[in-house]
């Protein structure tokens, strides 16, 4: 027990640290900056805004909007004739990418330029629908938007199934996060996200 | 701000704290430092665990499609009760072992 309770308390010792270095220091915020993927918004054949959820009340969530509207902005601005909107389906009734679609043709997107892709779980679930979608229209370049984090990862899964690949970012968090909770969740999400990496790696997804 | 602030309300709280345990309720110094290495040695154990259900809950929901063909998302481990109810195992072992 005693040598239990000895390991117990380096452990909280280190996690006490961790936990005022990350709450109350701009460590967060210089390792996010070292992470982030630049935006880099360019003319491809389509634009694919990446899934994120749909609520049980059929709502979109924050991020599945944020990734939505900046996808269409960059199709508004003409960057690309096809817009992709990917989208998970957690139950019945409930299809993010149809209701993304919906919302993208009463902004004036014509129905033509629109593809939904449902049913897709993980990243590299939609790398490999997006690469499925465009082949027959012989298409490979791809200008793709998620979140800061998961844009590197992203970038090597579509690379990895064929694609060429340009990011468009949403959200600066990297500057943004100055409470400690902020700056508690941005060290959260570079630590997921480091992991989900190093997890693609491994699998070869990317 | 919202630092300084929450250092403000911590620091008043606490010696507030200090004065009812030192001189209302007659509780020693050294009792308190005791407390403290508790705590530490709580949040230890809490970190453990949360580290031990991330780890299961990944290897979880890794698994289930396979069984099941029932997609779980890995972004479920997420759940901010799963730190709360980590640190609430964390420090139940911790007074259990001063217990038995």
């Amino acid at each position: 027990v005693r040598h239990l309770l000895l390991v117990a308390r380096a452990l909280g010792f280190a996690t006490l640290g961790l936990l005022a270095v990350t709450a109350f220091t701009p460590l967060p915020n210089v390792v996010a900056r070292r992470l982030m993927t630049p935006d880099s918004p360019m003319p491809a054949d389509a634009i694919v805004a990446l899934a994120a959820a749909i609520l049980r009340d059929g709502t979109l969530s924050d991020d599945s909007i944020r990734r939505f509207v900046r996808a269409t902005e960059l199709y508004a601005d003409g960057l690309a004739p096809l817009l992709i909107l990917s989208g998970t389906t957690p139950g019945p009734g409930l299809d993010e990418g149809e209701v993304r679609a919906a919302l993208a043709r009463r902004l004036g997107v014509p129905a033509a330029a629109i593809i939904t892709l449902g049913g897709t779980h993980t990243t590299r679930d939609e790398a490999v629908a997006v690469a499925a979608a465009l082949r027959p229209r012989g298409a490979r370049h791809v200008l793709v938007v998620t979140d800061w984090a998961h844009a590197a990862r992203v970038r090597a899964t579509f690379e990895q199934v064929g694609l060429e690949v340009r990011v468009a970012v949403t959200g600066q968090p990297a500057d943004a996060a100055v409470t400690p909770d902020r700056r508690l969740w941005l060290a959260w999400e570079c630590a997921r996200e480091a992991l989900a990496r190093a997890y693609y790696r491994l699998a070869g997804f990317a | 701000m919202t630092t300084a602030l929450i250092f403000i309300l911590v620091g008043l709280t606490s010696s507030a704290a200090w004065a009812v345990g030192t001189r209302g309720l007659r509780r020693s110094p050294s009792g308190l430092c005791l407390a403290l290495v508790c705590l530490i040695e709580g949040v230890g154990f809490a970190a453990a665990f949360l580290g031990l259900n991330l780890l299961l809950g990944f290897v979880i929901v890794r698994t289930l499609p396979a069984l099941t063909e029932r997609f779980v998302s890995v972004y479920v481990l997420e759940d901010s009760m799963l730190v709360i109810v980590s640190a609430f195992q964390g420090f139940a072992f911790r007074w259990w072992l001063d217990r038995d």
